[in-house]
């Protein structure tokens, strides 16, 4: 009993773990850069969106752009809502990447509402995990823009590379190979859940 | 006398043991990539892999090498949080021997029995790596290298059983299946 409510306390108290601190202050260009690398450099959120990205590149020939919105709305909402993140959200964008994995992976004609809303998920959980544990207003525009620059090139540079790869090289092993990044991503992803809760 | 002085030198020269502490994103790349590849019988059940699926044919040949670093994670996660999983140690063995009679042997299973075999063997592998887990290790970089050392060997495998495409290839990747089942009786009897 003691665990569990020690577990619902730790999740009903966002806002106490910092997750990432930025200190270019109201230098635009460098709020801007560190906003940027916050997807990019946090594991959880890195892998959450870059194996989305694998999953659309496998997924169908131009399929992010299919679904471009629902990354765009998952992100703003993510970033709004960022202030009222539980500290376990990198976790979640954790277990999205892995499910993002095995759907790209799997590589079966997942139907179009399946793939919008794992990407918009991923969006958001990538949005709320960037800024969690910074309240509203805190921050300067730059960084919101940066967070949603980075957050967009983690994903659709593989998507895109696949998208060319396809495009470019018209052979079996070339999906094959990707699928089998998607895998080990997927693998990456679930170790590092361990890890985190090991 | 001179054997002090030698070990003198030695003690100065020493430097401090990164194999299994690594710190940081490279000793966390490092450490994770390496423990793969420490313990031939986590090498040779791998390689097998890479081997029976080339032997199996399409989609096997990269359906295994799929399979196995999934299931492979899943057992490193059971290890790494503590889930307790019996005969670890003689389950490795076993693989070695029993992928490595299924590559000697050329035995063409169905797909999904195939995967089955592989998948349960790859939880095996996992959770003995998952509790051998170092601490010190950067978590994103051990994992990193972890998988990509076993892909890599996936790899080697399947390109070893490339030869199986030769007249003279099929025997030789037989043989290699015996060595390999050699080499995991071996861990089995203890003889390793």
């Amino acid at each position: 009993m003691r665990r569990a409510a020690a577990l619902i306390a730790l999740m009903a108290a966002p806002g106490m773990a910092r997750a990432h601190a930025f200190s270019a202050g109201s230098e635009s260009y460098g709020a801007f850069l560190e906003g940027a690398a916050v997807p990019l450099n946090d594991p959880d959120i890195l892998i959450c969106l870059a194996a989305t990205g694998i999953a659309l590149g496998i997924w169908r020939a131009r399929g992010l752009p299919q679904v471009w919105p629902g990354l765009i709305v998952g992100l703003v909402t993510g970033l709004v809502l960022a202030p009222l993140a539980p500290v376990w959200i990198g976790l979640a964008a954790l277990g999205i990447g892995l499910l993002a994995a095995v759907a790209g992976m799997a590589a079966l004609r997942w139907p179009h509402g399946v793939i919008l809303a794992l990407t918009t998920g991923a969006g958001a959980l990538a949005g709320l995990a960037s800024l969690q544990g910074h309240d509203w207003g805190e921050l300067p525009l730059a960084i919101y823009l940066g967070v949603f620059f980075g957050a967009h090139l983690a994903l659709v540079l593989p998507a895109g590379l696949i998208e060319a790869s396809r495009q470019r090289i018209a052979r079996d092993w070339v999906m094959i190979g990707w699928r089998v990044l998607a895998a080990w991503t997927g693998a990456v992803a679930m170790l590092l859940g361990a890890l985190s809760l090991g | 006398m001179r054997p002090i002085p030698i070990l003198m030198i030695l003690t100065l020269l020493a430097t401090p043991a990164l194999a299994h502490s690594g710190a940081g994103m490279q000793g966390g790349l490092m450490s994770g990539f390496t423990h793969p590849l420490f313990g031939w019988d986590h090498v040779v059940a791998m390689v097998a892999v890479g081997l029976w699926g080339a032997f199996l044919g399409q989609p096997a040949i990269w359906l295994l090498p799929v399979v196995f670093p999934l299931v492979m994670a899943f057992g490193g996660a059971l290890g790494i949080i503590g889930v307790p999983l019996p005969a670890v140690e003689q389950g490795i063995a076993l693989s070695g021997v029993v992928l490595g009679l299924l590559v000697a042997l050329a035995v063409r299973a169905p797909i999904w029995v195939a995967a089955v075999i592989v998948g349960v063997f790859a939880i095996f592998h996992g959770h003995a790596h998952g509790t051998e887990l170092p601490d010190a290790a950067n978590p994103f970089a051990f994992a990193l290298g972890f998988v990509v050392a076993t892909g890599l060997l996936h790899l080697a495998g399947i390109g070893f059983g490339f030869f199986t495409a030769l007249p003279w290839g099929k025997w030789l990747v037989r043989a290699a299946g015996v060595v390999i089942a050699l080499v995991g009786a071996a861990f089995l009897t203890g003889v390793a």
